[in-house]
């Protein structure tokens, strides 16, 4: 199984936990994500995911002025994105539980 | 122009802007996706995906400025990213997808209508010639936004792609099909549905007409349609000016054939230079 077909399901949450924790915007996304160990994350991966979470209402957008210069797109996490965060965590630790009993 | 319209525009001015500062390679693989994204959008919300591509090139840009370049950012494959963000587009509503239809609808038409207008007689509208014009002209918009989008990803070794001879040949040759079928349309569609109208009937609907042409230009600050807007001014004033008697004594039936070639020709090159201008304003975004 490669490495992309494990992390599909993964990513969504990982990128929902990303923006619950503070405002955040597609490039910076990648860059935390590396940073946490997604070496292979490209931005081609994480915007589908943005558009996705939005068409959910997970996750709202809004253009606002960053620091560094133009305005750009802002992600914050919704009520209902928080509710699917609490599952996804809840169902994630289920899963690393029964993994780590297989591979003891 | 709608609140929307005017966030379109906005965000697309800013987008132009941006898309300057990308450079060499960076520059290319943006304006690749941008052409795809926006010829597959026809039938998507016009502001979400321009949005989108405005956050793509900003972030494009600040990975530029940190070293990265576009591959190394968003991946080798950016037709695979293209297809992903389209596939997630937001559809656009059925007022946008009516107006889009409504357009090359609209102009031929117009281009139709003010043929028969310019005709002598009574003013005659064959509604089947006129239905069979919309059905082709929607085909040539969705023909041509394809084409380009299949185009736009071509290898770089394909012959279409690498020789600009040929891709003028194919161009000319499509275009020429299409003006053979819409002139065939009009000489061979047999009058089924007729509707006749006689003066003053003709000269008041061909008023009112051109009266919401001009407001719906105007107001919408369609500026795609600046160019042809004389042409379609200048033949209808000669129509109104031969189904009006007392004009038509004044000016003399011999000169309105000379009027109507000098409005058909004034028109055209007024079309043709004012077209241009604004096609090089386009292209300088």
């Amino acid at each position: 199984m490669s490495k992309t077909q494990m992390l599909k399901g993964v990513l969504e949450g990982c990128v929902l936990q990303l923006i619950s924790k503070h405002e955040t915007y597609g490039y910076q996304l990648v860059q935390d994500l590396r940073t946490a160990g997604f070496n292979d994350v490209i931005g081609g991966t994480i915007y589908p995911i943005l558009q996705k979470l939005e068409k959910k209402k997970l996750i709202s957008g809004v253009m606002k002025p960053s620091p560094e210069g133009p305005s750009r797109k802002y992600f914050s996490v919704t009520s209902i994105g928080q509710e699917e965060l609490t599952i996804f965590m809840r169902d994630w630790q289920k899963i690393n539980e029964s993994v780590k009993q297989i591979f003891k | 122009m709608s609140s929307k319209d005017k966030k379109v525009e906005s965000i697309r001015n800013k987008l132009n802007e941006s898309a300057k500062k990308l450079k060499g390679e960076n520059a290319t693989f943006f304006d690749d996706l941008r052409d795809y994204l926006i010829t597959s959008s026809i039938f998507y919300d016009e502001l979400d995906v321009t949005e989108q591509t405005y956050n793509v090139c900003i972030d494009l840009i600040e990975a530029q400025e940190n070293g990265q370049t576009a591959q190394e950012y968003f991946g080798k494959n950016s037709r695979r990213l293209a297809d992903s963000m389209i596939k997630n587009f937001k559809h656009a509503g059925y007022r946008e997808i009516i107006e889009l239809i409504m357009l090359p609808i609209g102009i031929y038409w117009a281009i139709s209508f003010i043929s028969d207008f310019a005709a002598t007689g009574p003013l005659k509208i064959n509604i089947f010639e006129y239905l069979l014009i919309a059905l082709l002209s929607v085909g040539v918009v969705v023909v041509v936004f394809k084409t380009i989008h299949k185009f736009i990803y071509l290898n770089e070794n394909n012959l279409v792609r690498k020789s600009k001879v040929i891709q003028f040949i194919i161009g000319t040759i499509f275009f020429g099909c299409i003006i053979g079928v819409f002139l065939a349309i009009s000489m061979l569609t047999p009058p089924i549905w007729i509707i006749k109208l006689t003066y003053p009937g003709d000269v008041i609907l061909m008023l009112t007409i051109i009266a919401i042409f001009l407001g719906w230009i105007i107001i919408g600050k369609k500026r795609e349609l600046y160019s042809i807007t004389p042409f379609i001014v200048l033949m209808a004033a000669v129509g109104i000016l031969q189904r009006i008697p007392v004009l038509l004594a004044i000016v003399g039936s011999n000169n309105i054939k000379f009027l109507a070639a000098g409005a058909a020709i004034g028109g055209f090159l007024i079309n043709i230079i004012w077209g241009r201008i604004e096609m090089k304003k386009i292209t300088r975004n």
